[in-house]
């Protein structure tokens, strides 16, 4: 545990003992894991603003931060290309497998302009990917068999004028919301949840890759409001209370400086220690 | 909705009770218990990641069982002095751990927040005085995964037993016959001439492990209980399949 004194806290309700006693973690031996990211980018019709922030759990544990995120822009087809992804905690190099797939994903996107096919296309990609493990360079020394896995959230918004639409594919718990008006709406309910029918929490996951992807899709209009791609560090509670909900809408009513925004994403609430990613998309009349 | 509930709304809870035997053959071992309860709550308290996503509970029983601790953090659990008398009756701890998850679930699940299967430590001296222990043992916890009938938030259970208790019995509970087939029991029984006092000080600290161990799973979005899988002192076994 970090001995270094924790910076003031933004806390939304009761940040805990540990966003308190918390700090930097140690380094990693990940030297391509950065704790905290940051991007922002302007188009026509869109703002965007991006963060990744390592979770209290991975500081305290010395373990890299696992969420990765990616953000293109195709001027062909003006299609803005956000992809968020979250690399399952159980497996160690689960970061490599997000930082694939967020980087694979806007190129099989264009490829295709279809997201089960882009993703079936990634799926298989990131199979081999994870079996040449051992033959990246790495610090230590790779297990034998070693295992890593994401889940993914991704958005292809359209901005060509009269036709602006977000395509939208998720896997799991990794989710895509429209703030509008101050009011949130879900766009990637998991129709199987996490909760099981007695409503006992499980957090279950089926993550990339896999034998048989579980990929759901949908469209939404692209016009007003803004568009968040998050990994369940953000989404979980998000979803979970509405002091949340009300709190990141008014700090998201309209885009913040980029390093406001990363300190906004990584807020402090007790209970939530997993890695923090946001990518918000601010529509603009053309 | 009150500002306390906003607060703490959507939290992730894995609650663990510890169920000790304080019957009357337990006269002598009442200072090791006490202190290896409060041991395991400064262990827990060591580490601000687990008390933020953790929750203790202490059940009492002999012939009756009463709970003594009710389910809250471990920073404000404050721990009674346990005294020992009485029998020795397996089906009354079952029952009061039964109604006091009940009320909890209801309780936290009211404040918006998620509830991971709970946990149980069970420690007990003796065999059981009541014959139809497990009868109860399996009405209140058994769960058909076909046909989804029973008590679908069953506990997980690891039990140590120690002096009187049997191998066959705390293997009994810890692994009953009902519940998804990967549900994770653990059972220990003392090594032959190890003192009592110096068991249950290993007890505490396995479970104490354990629970750390479990409450920084939650943390990674994938809750798992992680059950002791040594004890100096005793021998044990595994009941699940990873």
């Amino acid at each position: 545990m970090s001995t270094e004194p924790t910076a003031d806290v933004v806390a939304i309700g009761d940040p805990g003992r540990a966003a308190t006693e918390v700090g930097p973690g140690e380094p990693t031996r990940y030297p391509d894991s950065a704790d905290h990211e940051v991007s922002e980018c302007w188009l026509p019709g869109a703002r965007v603003r991006a963060a990744s922030v390592r979770g209290l759990m991975h500081r305290y544990r010395s373990q890299p931060r696992q969420d990765r995120f990616s953000v293109v822009y195709d001027g062909v087809t003006a299609t803005l290309v956000v992809v968020v992804c979250d690399g399952v905690g159980q497996f160690a190099l689960s970061q490599e497998a997000a930082a694939f797939v967020a980087a694979d994903a806007p190129r099989a996107y264009l490829a295709h302009e279809d997201w089960p096919r882009a993703i079936a296309e990634v799926n298989g990609r990131l199979r081999e990917f994870v079996a040449d493990t051992a033959t990246r360079p790495h610090l230590d020394a790779v297990p034998e068999g070693a295992r890593m896995a994401t889940t993914l959230a991704a958005a292809a918004i359209c901005l060509e004028p009269g036709r602006r639409k977000a395509s939208i594919a998720w896997t799991d718990d990794t989710s895509v919301w429209l703030l509008d008006s101050g009011a949130w709406t879900n766009l990637t309910p998991d129709p199987s949840e996490t909760d099981d029918p007695d409503g006992l929490h499980t957090g279950r996951v089926q993550a990339l890759p896999s034998e048989d992807p579980r990929v759901f899709t949908t469209e939404v209009p692209a016009e007003a409001g803004a568009l968040f791609v998050l990994t369940d560090g953000v989404g979980v509670p998000l979803a979970g209370s509405a002091q949340v909900r009300q709190t990141l809408a008014s700090w998201w009513d309209a885009p913040p400086d980029v390093f406001t925004f990363a300190r906004q994403v990584g807020f402090a609430r007790k209970g939530h220690l997993d890695d923090r990613t946001a990518v918000g998309i601010w529509f603009e009349p053309l | 909705m009150s500002e306390e509930i906003a607060r703490n709304e959507g939290q992730v809870v894995m609650p663990f009770y510890i169920i000790c035997d304080v019957s009357g053959s337990m006269y002598g071992d009442m200072a090791a218990l006490n202190s290896g309860l409060a041991q395991l709550r400064q262990e827990i308290m060591k580490d601000p990641v687990v008390d933020d996503l953790v929750m203790l509970s202490v059940i009492a029983f002999n012939h009756d069982a009463r709970t003594v601790v009710p389910l809250t953090a471990p920073t404000e659990v404050s721990l009674p002095q346990l005294t020992a008398g009485g029998g020795t009756g397996y089906g009354a701890a079952f029952r009061e751990f039964h109604r006091a998850f009940e009320e909890d679930k209801k309780r936290l699940k009211g404040e918006g927040k998620r509830v991971f299967r709970p946990c149980i430590f069970f420690l007990s001296d003796g065999e059981p005085g009541d014959t139809d222990y497990l009868r109860t043992f399996d009405q209140l916890f058994s769960y058909d995964r076909e046909t989804k009938q029973g008590n679908a938030a069953y506990p997980y259970v690891t039990t140590f037993g120690f002096r009187d208790a049997t191998q066959q019995t705390m293997e009994a509970i810890a692994y009953p016959r009902s519940g998804e087939p990967n549900k994770r029991g653990r059972w220990f029984i003392a090594k032959q001439g190890h003192a009592v006092d110096q068991l249950l000080k290993s007890m505490a600290g396995v479970i104490g492990q354990s629970v750390l161990k479990s409450g920084q799973s939650i943390g990674s979005g994938t809750p798992t209980f992680n059950p002791p899988t040594e004890v100096e002192g005793m021998d044990g076994g595994g009941s699940f399949v990873d």
